[in-house]
């Protein structure tokens, strides 16, 4: 870093600031609530195949918008929009890439693989 | 499509000079954090390309074990409460140094970094289980993208511990400097982004596997 | 865990023992050999005796100063293009002799000079070290000199990460190098073909070279992506607001999200096989649950993104570089913009138009055929925006501007040849035919043109002096008729069914257009040495070649606004943006005197090993993992941990100049704007407050 800091204590930056146990514990409550019921939901076999890894999925989902809420605390404040928007124009990367991927194997072992050898 | 030379000052600033004496000074703690942020993104990367491999390897068994052999989900479900008590550990740590508490950051410190070890002594044993099963990575596809994701995983954690251990060092070395608190800012990204890790490991790995 | 190897293998030598069983008696190899070792030792001398070590070691090894990192960047991509271009001329003269039963054969090979497997490593090489060892560190430097002035920061947000990345960027290339003497090199091609590279297939230690050079060079450029990201988010000058960004950080931004995105894929995908080659794993493998087409996907799901990652910058210096030479405004700003981000987000929806051949449904091909050919729609738009800039403008056919031109016609064609490649029908004809590898050079070649361009465009901002345009003409004109006498023969022959990587020419009837090829790369050597001759000249003259802060006359965005050469802090003071083209603002009024009505004290970082440190320990640890020389592989990593915790340590890593120092070296450089450092970017030596701190 070239320049001298704006904020003469360091525990005065607002990143610092923005720390909170409240916030922290009902991230980590929360999202070990979500994987609980997740676990549970497993384990009992309550929904079909498909409905089940969509409900589960959707759980995931859920916990890490917890965590990225508070854990993270990201929001559209001034000290962390850029920190927002990297996450929102990189989250569609990782979804095309997988489920691109996954699609194109799919249509793939359709044509080209014996069905159940597991090859 | 525009064909002006300029756009006027009036949308811009107030100043009138062409220099600027004041130096404005780029806040180099919140630089830091924001570039360790796209970093930690560019890592997810790594594990968006293994999660895309786990949707087809999850059925290159090549006649070994399969997915529904060989996880437990309560075991991991304890993993989880595990790890998310190290990362929520460590952000109590942040809300210590919030409040300049010295004593009270590095003994939330090490409860995270007992927790972390605990974590990966658990998945350790989960390993050697599976070893004595013959589960091992080199046995089928399924397996070597199954041992990679987790053990990539873990090998974060085992990073965090080391960071933490020498961030436990320099608090004790340097107290709360511009540069350490920038680390711990960091540190606690990395934490947390370990949880968020962990949920999608959980769920698309452990908890995928209990499905019939 | 490891897997079982063939013999020789002792813990202390790893799997050196093998170099024994090959034999050193390639003529070419001694030649490669004494080139780099002669060439090594006039350097050295040259350094002994013209007393340049200490300069060498403060000014340039340890150094942190965005504008030398970035010149580095430039001189190892230019080494790197050089040892390219040898392999080039070894693949077109080989294909020339090799043709019909009745070719000639010399030095052990059945036809032409050079046997299938060494052909294969030849090619290899070539396509790795020009994409990421020649190409990337050339755009990377650019972007490095450039994007700081561009937007009036003093530095990079993180100069040290930034020296971090340029040591391990030359490890890789050192990695490179070394395989050319110590062992051998992958033979599977630069894509790496599956299941080619598994150890069943390739049990020596070439592919292990490409794996980690690879990685290594890969992180340095992820790396260096967060970098230039944050600088350009955290550290603009006041007044330079998102619309005002020069054109050329804005393909930068484009690019760099491209880069911190994609290369961690490549990471997993190399970092996959590097498990099955060291582990045992089958992820890749051709049985037990291995997938081959996998490892094509995560390499294609990187490398179409990097294939724009290359080509964004350069349309940034196309867009630089027209208006300069046509004295207007860049025509359609914020459609470059639009068009620069749409392109970095559907090049990252097409990457299975690598392998529409795989065998997958027709949706996924049709899918994938459509988005290849949107991405025509923004690089339309950029076309017809330059278009438009030059229309009715005052053209001045610089250096910068030939190529800059000449790019667009590459990009045409290219282009359109891209868009038979998309669909489908066509691409089952062609592909792997070197019609593909026509139309990929062509569309690299945009980039090597809006590279030279940009190098000469810049060079005096740099350098503090012009290239000369003489011999700069010269070298566009032979390189551009090489060009056109390589790669139209090449579109030719893919149509005409030959197929890429070939040792052995069956067909007689492709003979004649094989030996216009072979013409085509005699000139291109006519050009490389144009191109030294211009340096040659431009260096020796350049006293009579001096010019001011605005080159060109008619330049226009911010880094134009400070002394050429660049003084090692950039600007004397922040400038305040006014305006999208700030210098074009600031001229127009008449406010182009550079000297501020004060100065201020200049904060700004120290020097330090300890990246080179870092560079050092990651060259050990890459060999120590090809040869698999464990405890050496360990050392290599725990001294690049230590190196980062040592340097974590380290309190006293900034300096200031003070006001007056600035000043005094403003007003020096004003009274005698010419200082003899033909060498030295940043014109200024740095002070000795600038030396490495102990700690550090
Ligand atoms: C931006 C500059 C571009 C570069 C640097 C580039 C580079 C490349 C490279 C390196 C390859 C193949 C390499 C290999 O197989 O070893 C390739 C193939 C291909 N390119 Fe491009 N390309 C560019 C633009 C385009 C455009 C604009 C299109 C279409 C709109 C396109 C369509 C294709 C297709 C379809 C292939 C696959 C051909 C095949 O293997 O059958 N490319 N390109
Ligand atoms: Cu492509």
């Amino acid at each position: 870093m070239t320049s001298t800091s704006t904020h003469p204590n360091p525990l005065d930056h607002p990143e610092v600031r923005a720390a909170g146990a409240g916030r922290y514990a009902l991230g980590y409550l929360l999202s070990l609530g979500l994987m609980f019921v997740a676990t549970a939901l497993v384990l009992d076999h309550a929904l079909s195949g498909v409905g089940l890894l969509a409900a589960t999925a959707g759980l995931a989902l859920a916990a890490i918008l917890v965590q990225f809420r508070f854990l993270f605390g990201l929001d559209l404040s001034e000290g962390q929009v850029w920190q927002t928007t990297a996450l929102v124009l990189t989250v569609p990367l990782f979804i095309l890439m997988i489920v691109l991927t996954v699609w194109m194997f799919h249509t793939l072992a359709l044509h080209t693989h014996f069905p159940g050898t597991g090859m | 499509m525009t064909m002006k030379t300029t756009d006027d000052t009036a949308t811009g600033q107030a100043t009138g000079g062409l220099w600027a004496f004041e130096d404005r000074g780029h806040d180099p703690v919140s630089t830091r954090t924001l570039g360790f942020w796209l970093y930690l993104l560019s890592d997810a990367m790594i594990f968006a390309a293994l999660f895309a491999a786990w949707g087809v390897y999850l059925h290159n068994t090549a006649g070994g074990p399969t997915i529904h052999g060989i996880v437990h989900p309560l075991y991991a479900f304890a993993e989880t409460a595990v790890l998310f008590t190290g990362v929520f550990a460590y952000g109590l740590a942040m809300s210590a140094v919030k409040r300049a508490w010295r004593g009270g950051a590095l003994l939330a410190m090490a409860a995270a970094l007992g927790f972390g070890a605990w974590f990966l002594g658990m998945e350790i044993h989960e390993f050697s289980g599976l070893a004595a099963l013959g589960a091992v990575p080199e046995r089928s596809g399924f397996l070597s993208a199954y041992w990679t994701i987790i053990a990539l995983h873990g090998a974060h954690i085992a990073l965090a511990l080391l960071w933490t251990g020498l961030m436990l060092v320099q608090v004790l070395w340097s107290g709360f400097t511009e540069k350490v608190v920038y680390r711990l800012l960091n540190l606690r990204l990395f934490w947390h982004y370990q949880a968020v890790i962990w949920v999608c490991v959980y769920v698309f790995v452990y908890l995928r596997g209990a499905m019939r | 865990m490891l897997v079982h190897l063939p013999p020789p293998w002792n813990p202390i030598f790893g799997r050196l023992g093998l170099i024994l069983h090959y034999r050193y008696n390639n003529p070419m190899i001694f030649f490669a050999f004494e080139l780099v070792f002669v060439g090594a030792a006039i350097l050295l001398f040259w350094l002994t005796c013209t007393r340049r070590w200490h300069t060498l070691w403060r000014d340039w090894l340890t150094t942190v100063d965005h504008k030398k990192i970035g010149v580095m960047y430039i001189v190892i991509g230019l080494v790197m293009l050089f040892r390219g271009f040898f392999d080039a001329l070894m693949i077109r003269t080989q294909q020339a002799m090799a043709v019909g039963p009745t070719a000639v054969s010399f030095l052990g090979a059945a036809h032409g000079y050079l046997p299938p497997f060494h052909l294969d490593q030849v090619f290899t090489a070539h396509g790795t070290i020009m994409i990421l060892l020649a190409v990337t560190p050339i755009l990377v430097g650019l972007m490095n000199l450039i994007v700081p002035l561009q937007i009036g920061a003093r530095d990079m947000a993180y100069p040290y990460l930034n020296a971090v990345g340029l040591w391990l960027t030359a490890t890789a290339a050192a990695l490179v190098m070394i395989a050319l003497f110590i062992g051998d090199f992958s033979h599977a091609g630069w894509v790496g073909l599956t299941p080619l590279t598994e150890l069943a297939y390739s049990p020596g230690p070439g592919v292990d070279y490409w794996i980690w050079a690879v990685q290594i060079g890969g992180l340095g450029t992820t790396l260096g992506a967060v970098n230039l990201l944050a600088t350009i988010i955290k550290m603009r000058a006041p007044g330079m607001t998102w619309p005002r960004l020069p054109i050329f950080t804005w393909t930068s931004v484009a690019t760099n999200i491209i880069a911190l995105t994609s290369f961690p894929v490549l990471t997993a995908a190399v970092g996959m096989l590097a498990l099955d080659r060291y582990v045992g794993t089958h992820f890749f493998t051709a049985g037990l649950g291995g997938d081959l087409m996998m490892y094509t996907n995560l390499f294609w799901t990187w490398g179409h993104p990097e294939v724009y990652f290359l080509v964004l910058p350069a349309f940034g210096m196309i867009s630089e570089i027209i208006p300069t030479f046509s004295e207007k405004p860049l025509f359609g700003y914020t459609t470059m913009v639009l068009a620069s981000m749409a392109i970095a987000g559907v090049s990252w929806s097409v990457w299975l138009h690598h392998f529409f051949t795989m065998g997958a449904s027709p949706g996924v091909n049709t899918y994938f055929s459509i988005a290849t050919m949107l991405v025509g729609i923004p690089t339309g738009v950029k076309v017809f925006n330059w278009l438009f800039t030059m229309y009715r403008g005052k053209l001045h056919f610089e250096t910068p501007m030939l190529w800059a031109v000449g790019a667009i016609f590459l990009l045409i064609s290219g282009g359109m040849t891209g868009m038979m490649l998309a669909v489908p029908a066509i691409n089952y004809i062609v592909h792997n035919s070197v019609f593909v590898v026509a139309h990929f050079h062509n569309m690299i070649l945009v980039i090597v043109y809006a590279t030279f361009g940009a190098v000469t465009f810049w060079f005096p901002k740099v350098f503090g002096f012009k290239l000369d345009g003489r011999y700069g003409r010269r070298f566009f004109w032979s390189f551009t008729a090489g060009s056109l006498l390589v790669f139209v023969p090449m579109y030719l022959l893919g149509l005409m069914g030959m197929t890429r990587r070939l040792d052995y020419i069956a067909h007689p009837a492709w003979y004649p257009l094989l030996l216009i090829q072979v013409v085509g790369i005699g000139i291109y050597i006519l050009s490389v040495i144009y191109f030294l001759g211009m340096l040659a000249v431009s260096i020796n003259r350049r006293e009579t070649r001096r010019v001011g802060a605005d080159a060109w006359g008619s330049a226009r965005s911010l880094e134009w606004a400070t002394r050429s050469p660049v003084p090692f802090y950039n600007f004397a003071v922040t400038p305040v943006v006014h305006a999208r083209d700030e210098w074009a603002w600031r001229r127009e009024r008449g406010l182009t005197d550079l000297r501020p009505e004060r100065y201020v004290d200049i904060h700004l970082p120290r020097n330090t090993v300890v990246p080179l440190v870092i560079g050092a320990f990651s060259l050990v640890f890459g060999f120590a993992m090809v040869w698999r020389i464990w405890w050496m592989a360990a050392c290599g990593l725990v001294g690049v941990i230590a190196a980062v915790i040592i340097r974590s340590f380290a309190r006293d890593t900034d300096y200031v100049v003070p006001a007056e120092e600035v000043r005094r070296l403003e007003e020096a450089a004003a009274r005698a704007p010419r200082p003899d450092t033909a060498t030295a970017a940043a014109g200024a030596t740095l002070p000795p407050h600038a030396q490495p701190s102990v700690r550090s």
